[in-house]
């Protein structure tokens, strides 16, 4: 069972009857609502956990501005479904999108779909990261385990093990060993 | 637009059998919020034809209400395309039929870099759009893209970048005031040193007198219909205009659509003997109409009308002379699906292209706004 209970949306949308059905629905599905007609820095103050945002009237950088509230779930309000509209949709990587006319459907799979898709876009992104660091540390302890089966002729098992041997005899990283040694430290 | 339907209801009405059209009048004044007011209040009389709908915001309103009702909207204003409902007859031109050949014609005689000048919002945006793909397959660009608030009509600061960049030609998509002020301020500018022609579509017959005659001369408009246009339905429709509005007045691209939108109308209710709008809906899409801007029929996979694109110049005598038109009526493509500009909307990738690039450096939506 999803609840979005005690939740906060800001709902960056102009004051029209769509905008008004939306805060509706979200107050019934749990949430807190606060609707602006536009994007301000003190918006992020509150610390909304979604933001739906109108793709009509949107222009410039509605993600680039989110601050620290980045990487919550944006939901477009999309009204016109035209081509330059949806590319800056899809400019704010929006999670999930909702139709105008707003109905009493619709909402909730919004929501769900939306909180879904950004904390796996968090998730990715956060095993992107550890992927491309641990990438980068094997070029470190290839070229560490290279300088010692050249400066002490070493086998590169034996070279490796001495690495690994280190690393926890000083209760650090394999690539943290590895780091020093392949600059010349040891 | 309410000139040219109630001319279309009244000529219906005289030849009409066993039915009338009671045209019932109401002025949104341009607010979303009242379209839809007016529209409901009107659905519980039992109302199921409309006309009008100036802007796309206006008709999205109301749309669910009309579909809702099974009811039919006869649209009269060309639009920036990408809808297609069930319960809309859309009269007007699409993209295709307005600033593709504009586009191309530009291409063609005054070389593929632009200066574009328009009003903030979704027609600008999207033809500013189609534009872009139709010039930079030509190998140019478009060198400023200048969006102005709604009657805003500072033109100043516009006025003198086109001085310093010379363009070799303006693509204009302002409505109302900041038209006006733009091609009064053009005209300044141009009596010093020469300039391009600027070419819009929706630039129209009374806006070159609100302009002032010859300070809108000398301009280039795509539109399926001008006044001027030399065929026997359109003297007849002149006359006709002028007798019932008096003789300075002068038809123009959305009264005339609008005259169609009323006469495809009767003739759909005389044909199929009934008021009802499925009913009507098929009807319409056998119908033929030998209309001012020449013959128009809907076409039956997307609700639009084949409509005769042309090109015509703004004359000192406030009218149009065209120079171009298609070879005969063209099929309307609202999602612009046959639009070949070498880069491929279809193709895989669009219009999800470049998003992760966009992730790494976040750019910034370029939009310059004054």
């Amino acid at each position: 069972m999803i609840s979005f209970r005690n939740r906060r949306a800001a709902v960056i949308c102009p004051d029209d009857k769509d905008r008004r059905i939306l805060g509706d629905r979200l107050v019934r599905l749990g949430l807190m609502v606060q609707a602006e007609a536009a994007w301000k820095p003190s918006s992020a103050v509150w610390r909304p956990d979604v933001v739906f945002f109108d793709v009509d009237s949107g222009s410039g950088d509605l993600a680039g501005s989110l601050g620290d509230i980045a990487g919550r779930p944006m939901i477009a309000v999309v009204g016109a479904e035209t081509p330059g509209r949806l590319d800056w949709m899809l400019q704010q990587r929006p999670a999930a999108y909702l139709l105008r006319p707003i109905r009493s459907s619709g909402v909730y799979t919004a929501l769900v779909l939306g909180f879904h898709n950004a904390a796996e876009r968090r998730e990715f992104v956060t095993r992107i990261d550890r992927l491309e660091r641990r990438a980068q540390g094997r070029r470190v302890v290839l070229a560490a385990t290279m300088r010692m089966m050249e400066t002490q002729g070493l086998s590169e098992q034996a070279a490796y093990r001495l690495l690994r041997e280190a690393a926890m005899r000083q209760r650090t990283t394999i690539e943290d060993v590895s780091a020093r040694v392949a600059a010349g430290e040891s | 637009m309410l000139n040219g339907a109630l001319l279309g209801i009244r000529q219906i009405n005289e030849v009409a059998a066993g039915f009338r059209l009671e045209p019932l009048i109401v002025d949104p004044g341009g607010d979303p919020a009242r379209y839809y007011q007016f529209c409901e209040t009107m659905l519980q009389r039992q109302v199921r034809h409309f006309i009008g709908c100036y802007t796309s915001a206006a008709r999205r309103e109301i749309l669910p209400l009309i579909e809702g009702s099974s009811s039919l909207l006869w649209h009269p204003a060309r639009y920036e395309g990408f809808e297609s409902s069930d319960n809309v007859i859309y009269v007007g031109a699409a993209p295709n039929q307005h600033v593709v050949p504009l586009a191309q014609h530009m291409v063609t005689h005054f070389g593929a870099e632009v200066y574009c000048v328009g009003s903030d919002y979704i027609w600008t945006w999207e033809s500013n759009r189609v534009l872009r793909e139709i010039v930079a397959s030509a190998g140019g660009r478009l060198l400023a893209e200048r969006l102005v608030p709604f009657s805003d009509t500072a033109m100043e600061l516009i006025i003198a970048d086109i001085l310093r960049l010379r363009p070799p030609v303006i693509f204009n998509t302002l409505v109302g005031m900041s038209a006006y002020s733009f091609f009064r301020a053009y005209d300044q500018a141009r009596q010093r040193v020469n300039l391009a022609p600027v070419l819009s579509c929706s630039l129209c017959e009374p806006e070159l007198r609100l302009i002032g005659k010859q300070a809108a001369a000398g301009h280039i408009t795509c539109s399926p219909y001008f006044a001027t246009l030399d065929n026997a339905t359109n003297s007849a429709f002149v006359r006709d205009y002028k007798e019932a509005f008096g003789a300075d007045a002068i038809p123009f691209a959305d009264a005339e659509a609008s005259y169609v939108c009323a006469m495809l109308l009767g003739r759909a209710i005389q044909n199929a003997r009934t008021e009802n709008a499925s009913v009507v809906h098929k009807a319409v899409m056998t119908d033929r109409f030998d209309a001012p801007q020449g013959e128009v029929r809907i076409d039956l996979t997307n609700n639009h009308c084949f409509v005769t694109p042309r090109l015509a110049r703004s004359t000192e005598e406030g009218t149009f002379e065209v120079f171009w038109q298609a070879s005969g009526p063209v099929k309307p493509d609202p999602f612009l699906v046959w639009l070949d500009t070498g880069k491929d909307l279809a193709s895989p990738g669009w219009p999800g292209r470049e998003i992760q690039d966009r992730a790494m450096r976040a750019a910034p939506h370029l939009r310059v706004v004054n």
